[in-house]
């Protein structure tokens, strides 16, 4: 009687030769574009000066200004300036959720207009002013999607 | 004698060798999305120099490489990671800031002029997109400085040509 021998499975052996190449260029990719420090950035124009043929407009612009002193913020609107409100600071800090809403009021009753113009005192410091800049370019609620307020961010005075 | 001979002559049965590459593996995977985590699709690239420190912000804009000029708490000024010295006014201008940024503007308009020149790139498109790059400044100022450095900055370089003014900040999740 022939006895039948199994003929032991010869191991397969997991080739990872092509995996760990492309695993390595893929790494060296990453660490060419890797940065470490999130940074971003939020643009401001010079005011220019251009003359052009103006569409006439019924509505008179809104001329957004907004007035940084030290101890309190000062919305102003209109040609001549009008002081629309005054924010006091609390706490030593300037009050953004107030500056917030009088924004996003004056935002309804002006859909079309983009720009604001900040005239800081000389003495705010600039993360100070970042994070003006912060409030008035974007409302953010909870649960809902953020409300693009001025985006256009005017320094005065620099030309 | 001979035997003992025969022993040493005979070929030992050489072992494969395996090497194990799994913990090389963990390694590369653990690497791997730490990376991925931290990959910028941003192009700017930027080496803050000692005593500054960024303000922060909720914006998400990602920014574009451009002309960078820091300056640090101590008012020393720095254009693209070249110190120029401290910070020295003449009114409302800064002279030796001044000065750089005209060269650079110099030099990057003849740059322009001659890809203007080059018959590969006579695609509106592209020559917008470089004429409007020669505009734009990537500004790095540390939060403490006040506004009026921060206005004496901004004028000196839109008088040297660099009109739109990017203001770097980090992300509040940093």
């Amino acid at each position: 009687m022939k006895i039948f021998r199994r003929k032991p499975k010869a191991r397969e052996k997991l080739n990872l030769i092509p995996i760990l190449d492309s695993v390595f260029i893929f790494i060296f990719f990453l660490l060419m574009s890797a940065q470490f420090l999130q940074i971003y950035e939020i643009g401001s124009d010079a005011p220019a000066v251009k003359t052009t043929e103006s569409i006439k407009n019924d509505k008179p612009p809104l001329n957004l200004t907004l007035v940084i002193e030290r101890n309190k913020l000062i919305v102003k609107t209109g040609i001549p300036e009008k002081v629309y409100r005054e924010i006091a600071s609390l706490n030593n800090n300037y009050d953004h959720q107030q500056l917030a809403q009088t924004l996003a009021s004056l935002k309804t009753a002006h859909k079309d207009e983009k720009s604001i113009i900040f005239r800081p005192d000389s003495s705010v410091p600039y993360k100070e002013i970042v994070k003006l800049m912060d409030s008035v370019r974007e409302l953010k609620l909870p649960q809902q999607k953020p409300e693009v307020l001025f985006n256009q961010i005017i320094f005065e005075t620099i030309i | 004698m001979q035997l003992s001979k025969k022993l040493k002559m005979r070929r030992q049965i050489k072992k494969e060798c395996d090497v194990d590459i799994t913990s090389l593996l963990d390694i590369l995977v653990i690497l791997l999305v730490f990376l991925l985590k931290s990959y910028s699709a941003s192009d700017l690239r930027v080496d803050l120099v000692e005593n500054l420190s960024l303000p922060s912000s909720i914006t998400e804009d990602l920014g574009e490489m451009a002309v960078i000029v820091q300056i640090n708490r101590s008012q020393n000024i720095w254009v693209n990671d070249v110190s120029i010295g401290k910070l020295s006014r003449n009114g409302e201008i800064i002279s030796n800031l001044n000065e750089k940024l005209v060269e650079i503007k110099q030099q990057a308009q003849q740059e322009f002029e001659a890809k203007q020149r080059s018959p590969s790139s006579s695609e509106p498109d592209v020559l917008q997109k470089a004429e409007d790059k020669l505009k734009r400044i990537n500004l790095i100022i540390d939060e403490e400085l006040p506004y009026s450095v921060m206005r004496q900055v901004m004028h000196t370089s839109a008088l040297a040509g660099f009109p739109e003014f990017k203001f770097i900040v980090r992300g509040l999740g940093e």
